[in-house]
């Protein structure tokens, strides 16, 4: 206990020296997640530009018009002459969607003949596609709806509530469960902390194991590791979580969570994640080398983490796979249910077991390689390339 | 020849010694984009979500919630896979993550919609996971409006005595066709991967260009600098260049994109972002010597470039000083393109979008020789010996 309360001083006395590492153990995760969160501020896709054909041009098709226009979701930005013209402000990118009423609408109505109105939605950008698609339906479907009422009242000499009746033979109500509003900000914001927490976790561990690397090795590793962890962790996660408390209070993001559940799952994680930032300080023996690996993982390991695209929708073999390499699998997405839908303990406790296993299986691996790789004694000029290496001072 | 041809030359060819010696280079600005992209494209080919687990309360237990029940089941989109005793066990199966939708068909329901009652079915949806949820609920609404028509055109045969054409078009006075462009079956694959694939390639090369700058030549040699400060941008661009177009043809040829625009198109704008970035990184190599706190601020500018300029949440919903932000990134002029190319054939403002990428390269062409001049304490650096060696040498041959 003695030699890790040492081993911690010592980390903080470092850390205390570079600049670098205070920024990056104190502000990265506040600063980037506010900077993310900022983007996604507005919760909807609303005022999607929408062009107009009307070939009807009778005060019901001004009407269906003016539902459009009314609504929060789309704003009326043209009025095409012609097909043609529709289509091409949909290709020129000048509009997203497109309403084509054709002519005689009204009439067809009135008569009983069929009559469709058409929406052409731009499905290059799937998250706009689809707002204004249930956006267009649900406006039509109203319209539609008022109308059917009108006429089975009229054609039936029946009641309004009645009518009513016989149209909507029976509803349907759908209820958002945990977020109402279906925010993208509490869809993504807590998949890019538990990434912000992954990244500076490896950065900041680099930074820490490659600085002695060698007299880590020599002697009492665990501990001289496990107060780097430790270190790390703590700040990495305390700022981590005065931001969501930012974030929830600002920008409304949902926070119902198990705190001390969220706390063990990120302990864990955070014990995993050393394991790869050992192994991966072991194998590339320079910080420049780390970081370049490091960064250009956070990509893929977000994507394949199963929050973006569902992990069970992923093929078998590459979900186990990721599930036998990276352990942010097991962290991003139960995190987020965690906070968002307040899992308990029993429905995350998979999660927590693959954890524990990772660590056992990675962690003696990793020290071993660690210890190969950094047990003999290097020569003093090869450390000072490798420093002057990262100075920027000289070829490789 | 050129005294700045031959400093191009010198320092493509110090880049190509330095490949031979560092094999990272090549790893991360080639091999790993392709491989990534690789695991990406092949993480969505499925492309749309199906089999969403579902589960079902049906208190009514008639002919009818077992044809609602049996219609939701023949659909591929969910996968039937409780069905709950009650409203609590149906909540309890989505708040353990066992089920992402769940349907409520109320007590008596077949008998009020009979008796023209109207009743309700409860729909309830896991509403954290909104990939999932939003094509829940679109196709759900789908079938339940679908069977609503139907159940509406039924009484109106029945109580009205009207024909069945009769009755189909006064239940449904206005239809509406829908038309998803470009997209059809709004595959996620075709939505992300033309953008992402490009993304992983661009940080391979901007963590490789940022550590390429190592000296400063004599501040009176100026053409010397230009040149030298070319040749990295060149060098970094081009292996860029392969990365994107190796990565754009993997996503034709082996996952079956469907690519709609000029080929040359994409190649141009590929090769104009490359250069744009490359330049990038090499200006911030130039003005930051700790290489660690570089590879920080270059993975800072171009790692969330995909958020920032609206690839997925559109820009037009962000606030305003983000809209300004993104247009000073050179991704913002290469991601809606690229996708429009593979998805709609056609590109807007492409002379316009290339003409910024060329002029961005430019003005990181000049930041980059700035900081080669005055470095980051604004003094010259150490002349680095081996380069004006060889350059001499050169000169003399």
């Amino acid at each position: 206990m003695e030699l890790f309360l040492r081993s911690l001083q010592e980390e903080i006395e470092f850390m205390c020296k570079k600049p670098g590492l205070i920024i990056l153990l104190f502000l990265a995760i506040p600063v980037l997640t506010i900077w993310f969160g900022g983007a996604y501020y507005h919760e909807y896709v609303n005022d999607v530009g929408i062009a107009v054909l009307d070939e009807d041009n009778t005060s019901l098709s001004r009407n269906v018009i003016q539902y459009f226009d009314d609504s929060e979701r789309f704003n009326v930005k043209y009025y095409a002459a012609n097909r043609a013209e529709l289509q091409n402000l949909i290709d020129q990118r000048k509009v997203y969607m497109g309403l084509y009423i054709p002519p005689h609408l009204n009439d067809d109505i009135m008569s009983g003949n069929a009559s469709q109105i058409l929406i052409l939605t731009n499905g290059a950008n799937v998250i706009i596609g689809n707002n204004a698609y249930a956006g267009a339906a649900e406006i039509i479907q109203t319209v539609s709806a008022g109308i059917e009422m009108k006429m089975i009242a009229g054609k039936g000499s029946l009641s309004e509530s009645t009518a009513r009746n016989m149209a909507l033979s029976f509803n349907f109500t759908d209820r958002m469960l945990y977020d109402s509003k279906l925010a993208y900000i509490n869809y993504l914001i807590y998949g890019f902390i538990a990434v912000f927490f992954q990244q500076f976790m490896l950065s900041a561990l680099a930074t820490m194991i490659l600085r002695n690397p060698e007299s880590t090795a020599k002697e009492h590793t665990v501990i001289k590791l496990a107060a780097k962890v430790v270190l790390a962790s703590t700040l990495l996660m305390a700022t981590g979580g005065l931001v969501i408390g930012y974030i929830h209070k600002k920008f409304n993001v949902i926070f119902s969570g198990n705190v001390k559940l969220a706390l063990l799952m990120s302990i864990l994680f955070s014990i995993a994640i050393s394991c790869a930032a050992i192994l991966l300080c072991a194998i590339t023996k320079n910080k420049t080398k780390f970081s370049q690996v490091s960064y250009m993982l956070s990509l893929p390991t977000f994507l394949t983490c199963g929050y973006v695209w569902p992990a069970d929708q992923m093929p078998e073999l590459l979900m186990r796979g990721v599930k036998l390499l990276w352990p942010l699998i097991y962290f991003a997405r139960p995190f987020d249910e965690i906070m968002i839908k307040g899992l308990t303990f029993v429905t995350v406790r998979q999660n927590v077991i693959n954890l524990v296993l990772y660590i056992i299986v990675f962690m003696p691996l990793s020290l071993l390689v660690f210890k190969k790789r950094f047990g003999t004694n290097q020569s003093p000029n090869n450390i000072v390339s490798q420093k002057a290496y990262t100075k920027g001072q000289i070829n490789l | 020849m050129d005294e700045s041809c031959i400093s191009i030359y010198e320092s493509i060819k110090e880049e190509i010694q330095k490949m031979k010696i560092d094999k990272l280079i090549i790893i991360i600005g080639l091999i790993m984009p392709i491989l990534i992209n690789l695991l990406i494209s092949w993480e969505l080919s499925k492309g749309v979500i199906d089999h969403i687990p579902m589960a079902v309360v049906d208190y009514d237990d008639s002919q009818l919630s077992r044809q609602i029940i049996q219609y939701f089941s023949d659909n591929d989109s969910f996968d039937l896979a409780y069905y709950a005793d009650n409203q609590e066990a149906l909540q309890s199966l989505i708040d353990e993550s066992k089920v992402k939708v769940g349907m409520v068909i109320p007590e008596r329901f077949s008998e009020e919609v009979t008796s023209l009652q109207s009743p309700s079915i409860l729909m309830l949806y896991d509403g954290s996971h909104m990939s999932i949820t939003s094509v829940a609920k679109a196709k759900a609404s789908e079938i339940l409006m679908t069977i609503r028509t139907g159940a509406a055109i039924k009484q109106l045969e029945g109580r009205l005595n009207m024909t069945e054409e009769e009755a189909y078009h006064t239940g449904m006075p206005i239809s509406f066709e829908s038309r998803t462009l470009y997209n059809p079956a709004r595959n996620f694959a075709y939505f992300m991967l033309p953008g992402y694939g490009t993304m992983v390639c661009q940080t391979g090369i901007a963590l490789t260009a940022v550590l390429c700058i190592n000296l400063i030549i004599g501040t009176n040699q100026k053409r010397d600098v230009l040149g030298y400060t070319i040749g990295k941008i060149i060098f970094y661009g081009t292996m860029g260049s392969i990365a994107i177009i190796t990565n754009i043809l993997a996503q034709i040829v082996l996952f079956k994109l469907p690519f709609r625009g000029s080929f040359i198109i994409a190649i141009i704008l590929s090769i104009a972002l490359a250069f744009a970035v490359s330049s990038l990184s090499i200006a911030v190599s130039s003005w930051i010597k700790n290489r660690v706190t570089a590879m920080a601020v270059i993975g800072l500018m171009i790692i969330p470039n995909s958020v920032m300029i609206g690839y997925t949440w559109p820009i037009m919903s962000m606030v305003p000083f983000y809209k300004i932000y993104a247009k000073t990134i050179p991704y913002y002029y290469y991601g809606d393109n690229i996708r429009n190319l593979f998805l709609k054939g056609n590109v807007t403002n492409l002379g316009g979008d290339i003409g910024f990428l060329i002029l961005f390269t430019l003005s990181m062409l000049f930041i980059a020789i700035m900081g080669i001049y005055a470095g980051p304490n604004i003094k010259p650096r150490e002349v680095f010996k081996k380069w004006n060696y060889s350059l001499e040498a050169f000169r003399k041959k």
